[in-house]
């Protein structure tokens, strides 16, 4: 393969990685065009969306020997903090020295890093087990109504890593399913037990669900001048948000008609 | 307030996990998302305002977040978003939507209120960026390993 076609999809992988695990544009466009500098190449194009890259090089070269293309798809997931600190490592790596015959090991490397797991499930489930208990406080609630959002948000999590394949029908099937679960496991609970208030116990356990990460990133988006970056996470959040409120309100109604409590 | 806070670095350090931040930076996330969330609470309750309160927490994140990333090498993303959970109205997302859901009347103020509040953030963010990078180059000094580097 042609060098400039394998340093190029060496830096594309590179991009892809961030963007795929929630980096901001303005992070995987610097990523992608400072691996291909490191390698000198300067003739390039890149364009970065929050789904998409597209890179070329060579545009005014004379000979195909130096024009190289690549485009990939970057479908929307979950956050991975781990990876993209770890792609930020080994693109730190690869422009400190750029050797052609080291692209392998560089591609290797870049793998790895995007394959990095995320916690095992029991730590994810305790963690937003955790998160939960303590947003209910955050939101007023008594140390019961934390308890109960701890429970809540631990199953919640159980739930969403335990079932495979619970994101490819649609990306907004485990939040609407998350978020109706928790709704009846806590309205369960305040029913059965006295003392509590539903409204606390829900926001606590749906924290994890909030789509606050995205949203920052899409602000982050704007000002950088990514308005189709911004707008896509920005709509990505928004509709979180109403498949939060959907999955509670529609069980929060059912279990009324249902005769039980929602105070 | 302190308890406030202290839970505030457990719900940062629970969601932190949860966005699988590498180990060695649960610790400083965590802390960062205590102080950030009292220096909310500090701001709303001497100045009553509680939008003001989370533009300048917001802002105060955004800057040590910088700060620390530096210190630690790692890019700002992890610092920011897990500590900026505290502060993002994610009660108000839920009470809106869900209000408005049932044609409750209070969905206007609530909606309101968190339109404010995000406007807080959003504004706090702005200006946390647009903090000059050679403030955040003093704190070059700090990373690990950094004066065996000077010679």
């Amino acid at each position: 393969m042609e060098k400039n076609q394998r340093i190029l999809r060496l830096a594309v992988t590179a991009g892809e990685i961030l963007v795929r695990n929630g980096a901001e544009i303005s992070r995987a466009y610097d990523t992608v065009t400072r691996i291909l500098h490191a390698f000198g190449i300067t003739d390039y194009q890149v364009y970065v969306l929050s789904n998409g890259l597209f890179a070329s090089t060579g545009e005014q070269a004379d000979t195909v020997d130096e024009q190289a293309f690549a485009v990939r798809y970057i479908p929307l997931g979950p956050v991975h903090l781990g990876r993209i600190s770890a792609v930020n490592e080994a693109s730190r790596e690869i422009t400190a020295a750029p050797e052609e015959w080291e692209i392998d090991r560089y591609r290797e490397k870049l793998r790895a890093a995007g394959a990095i797991p995320f916690f095992p499930l029991p730590l994810q489930a305790a963690a937003c087990g955790l998160a939960s208990f303590a947003s209910a406080y955050l939101f007023g609630g008594g140390i019961p109504d934390c308890l109960a959002a701890f429970l809540c948000g631990l199953l919640l999590q159980w739930l969403l890593g335990s079932v495979k394949g619970f994101g490819t029908a649609s990306r907004f099937m485990p939040t609407l399913v998350g978020s109706a679960f928790v709704t009846l496991l806590a309205a369960v609970m305040n029913q059965l037990i006295a003392g509590l208030v539903l409204d606390h116990i829900i926001v606590g356990a749906i924290i994890s669900l909030v789509p606050g990460v995205v949203f920052t990133t899409s602000i982050r988006d704007f000002f950088n001048g990514d308005f189709i970056s911004g707008t896509i996470h920005l709509v990505d959040a928004l509709l979180t948000g109403v498949c939060i409120a959907a999955g509670v309100g529609t069980t929060l109604l059912f279990w009324q008609w249902l005769g039980g409590v929602i105070v | 307030m302190i308890t406030q806070a202290v839970m505030a670095a457990l719900a940062t350090f629970g969601l932190s996990i949860l966005f699988a931040t590498p180990r060695r930076h649960w610790l400083v996330c965590s802390l960062v998302g205590g102080v950030v969330y009292y220096l909310y609470l500090a701001v709303r309750a001497v100045t009553g305002n509680g939008v003001f309160g989370c533009f300048v927490a917001t802002f105060a994140l955004v800057a040590i977040a910088r700060a620390i990333a530096v210190v630690h090498q790692a890019p700002v993303t992890v610092f920011l978003l897990a500590g900026i959970f505290p502060l993002v109205p994610g009660a108000g997302i839920y009470y809106t939507a869900y209000y408005l859901f049932t044609a409750d009347a209070r969905a206007g103020a609530m909606g309101l209120e968190t339109v404010m509040l995000s406007g807080a953030i959003v504004l706090g963010i702005l200006f946390g960026f647009a903090l000059p990078m050679r403030l955040f180059i003093f704190f070059r000094r700090f990373q690990p390993g950094h004066n065996e580097k000077k010679s």
